[in-house]
């Protein structure tokens, strides 16, 4: 039983049927357990009454005259026992030496049927007549010179009536209790464990965002309908919240990248240009001077690596040549990578990919991407040839792939949220990004087999 | 005979200065100044300048595409990009748009009139802080052959658009060649 309560998913038929079917076998053990008790102190009763009955009958008919006279006759009659009639579950006889009825009680009529000449006397026995009858009896010889006995019997089918047919069908009955709890363990799984266990598999999927399908097993009981409805609520409610959250994310996202993107194209069109500016000034007061003069050329050393630092500022930002194209944007990133990383960072497209037309919002994912990308692989798996690829496949769909030599990692393709829950915030924030451009990103990558990023989305 | 030259920057402090860095120069006649894009294509439209200095961002159109419909149109006039950006896909772009000059705005005097005599001459001139980087590539001269050859329009003369791309050629390999011999000396040193 306790086995059965550890493990209540794989052993719910042996529960259930443990819990229909002890309940209905105690119930019968008890019953037949009474029955058995009950009928053997009857038949003790029995025995003695039939014995006594027997006994004082022929104590009264005892005596010393070989005449069966009237008034003993009378005597015989004058028993209660008689009066009463057939109420009373048994009869009682005298039979003479040669094994005539003498005289008779009522409902002794059977009494050829049951007569043995071995039966013995003076105790009482239990007896069988041919259709099966059970009879308790008892035979007293009566102590007179012409002989006698006084047979006294109960007739059990009389005494327990239908109930001794009851017990003959007990074998029927408990084979029909069996069935019954077959038949209602088959209800119970159909109506109650099959609906449950498709509710806990949809829950399993309510975890994946997905909304509670509306099918619910034929005949279910109402209980669960209700916990299933209820889910289905809840269900709904939360991939609304998933959904609000995801639209928030985005504006949030894109609201960042657009105040990145302003940034740059104030600092590139204002302090940029007017540093610029100044170090024409610069180079023409220089041309100008007759003599070396040397602060002034410490200013445009100054003003030259000012114009570097704002353009390298604005690349950060938001580099503005993604507006040249998917292609060249990568093409550009990864060149710049080389140099960062000091490792060899290449690239290569189909002609789908130079034509096609990618919004610079969605560029600037990409960008950002690789980027993230390649220094997880320089970082972490100190890979020095790193390799971009992208095509378009025949679906339309734009598949960017990013394939390091590095050490790789035991990759496990988890939500964004998990990683974000587990620390990856990195690959977090990539995942995030591609499912806010309607895309996917997958990680596969092994222990010593470097990493492949797959970055899918529609143009 | 002076060279003309048209200038387009939308931003007016470095026009100013860039245009005061051409006006020093006796051989070099300033024609017009313009301030974004589709005046810069008007004007040269009307003025059919030599050379044409031109900002990769102006509003309107944008410099890569004044040089593109200067290709289009099998104008005479050589086009500089005249730009903050040093991305070498800019410097792709450019090229591929008929740009023959690629120059950045930091640039100094001597290095611009250097930059506008190459080009007036047919040839073709990069920014030597652009040009290092692009001298590490090795495959840009025919990746852009080969592009040029292929969107060669019939209204090109294919001797000046090949005689650019030679330029480009000989320069990235000279380039190359000097970084190549650099590394495998080095290496040479290096090894025992």
């Amino acid at each position: 039983m306790f086995k059965i309560f550890a493990r209540p998913r794989s052993h719910f038929l042996a529960f259930l049927l443990c819990a229909l079917i002890f309940p209905s076998a105690a119930v019968v053990l008890v019953a037949v357990a009474g029955m058995v008790s009950q009928e053997r102190a009857m038949e003790a009763a029995v025995s003695s009454y039939v014995q006594d009955l027997a006994e004082s009958m022929s104590y009264h008919l005892s005596g010393d005259s070989d005449i069966w006279t009237f008034s003993m006759l009378n005597d015989f009659t004058r028993f209660p026992f008689f009066s009463w009639g057939p109420s009373i579950p048994g009869w009682v006889a005298l039979i003479g030496q040669d094994g005539r009825i003498i005289i008779a009680s009522p409902g002794a009529v059977n009494l050829a049927a049951i007569w043995r000449n071995d039966l013995p006397v003076g105790k009482a026995v239990r007896v069988e007549d041919r259709q099966g009858a059970q009879y308790t009896l008892a035979v007293y010889p009566v102590q007179r010179p012409s002989g006698g006995y006084v047979v006294a019997a109960v007739s059990w089918s009389h005494l327990l009536g239908g109930l001794v047919g009851v017990v003959r069908v007990w074998p029927v009955l408990i084979v029909i209790i069996a069935l019954a709890s077959f038949a209602a363990i088959r209800v119970l799984w159909r109506r109650l464990v099959n609906p449950l266990q498709a509710l806990a598999s949809d829950i399993d999927s309510m975890t994946l965002g997905k909304d509670i399908p509306d099918e619910l097993a034929q005949g279910t009981v109402k209980e669960i309908e209700s916990v299933h409805n209820a889910l289905k609520r809840y269900a709904q409610a939360a991939v609304e919240r998933d959904k609000l959250r995801n639209s928030y994310v985005r504006d949030v996202v894109r609201a960042q990248e657009q105040e990145r993107v302003d940034m740059a194209r104030e600092i590139h069109d204002g302090p940029l240009q007017d540093v610029t500016a100044l170090l024409q000034q610069i180079h023409i007061t220089l041309e100008d001077s007759e003599n070396d003069n040397e602060r002034i050329r410490r200013t445009e050393i100054i003003a030259k690596s000012v114009v570097r630092e704002l353009r390298s500022l604005c690349d950060e930002l938001a580099p503005p040549w993604m507006n040249l194209g998917l292609a060249e944007a990568l093409t550009e990133l990864t060149e710049r990578l080389s140099q960062v990383y000091d490792i060899q960072v290449t690239a290569d497209f189909d002609d789908s990919i130079r034509t096609a037309d990618v919004k610079n919002e969605k560029i600037l994912s990409l960008l950002r991407i690789v980027q993230e990308a390649v220094s997880n692989a320089v970082r972490h798996g100190q890979a020095d040839e790193i390799h971009i690829h992208a095509e378009k496949n025949d679906e339309g769909i734009t598949v960017l792939e990013i394939e390091d030599n590095g050490t790789g990692f035991e990759a496990k393709n988890i939500n964004h949220e998990t990683l974000r829950v587990e620390g990856h915030r990195g690959l977090a924030s990539m995942k995030e990004r591609m499912s806010l451009m309607g895309g996917t990103l997958d990680i596969s990558s092994q222990p010593g087999n470097g990493t492949r990023i797959t970055a899918s989305f529609r143009a | 005979m002076a060279v003309r030259i048209l200038l387009a920057d939308d931003h007016p402090l470095t026009r100013s200065g860039i245009a005061e860095f051409v006006r020093r120069e006796s051989t070099f006649e300033l024609v017009a100044e313009a301030e974004d894009g589709i005046s810069a294509w008007e004007m040269i439209q009307e003025l059919r300048p030599d050379v044409a200095l031109l900002d990769i961002r102006m509003p309107g159109l944008d410099g890569v595409a004044v040089a593109q419909k200067v290709k289009n149109e099998g104008m005479n006039t050589a086009i500089v990009m005249l730009t903050s950006y040093d991305a070498q896909q800019y410097v792709i772009a450019s090229l591929r748009a008929g740009a023959r000059g690629f120059v950045l705005k930091t640039v100094s005097p001597k290095e611009l009139t250097t930059a506008i005599n190459t080009v007036a001459k047919g040839g073709l001139y990069l920014d030597p802080e652009v040009a290092s980087v692009m001298g590490e590539q090795d495959f840009i001269p025919e990746q852009l052959s080969v592009r040029e050859r292929e969107k060669d329009s019939a209204a090109r003369k294919s001797q000046r658009n090949f005689s650019s791309v030679k330029g480009l050629c000989r320069l990235i390999l000279r380039r190359y060649m000097t970084s190549w011999d650099h590394a495998t000396r080095r290496k040479h040193y290096c090894s025992p």
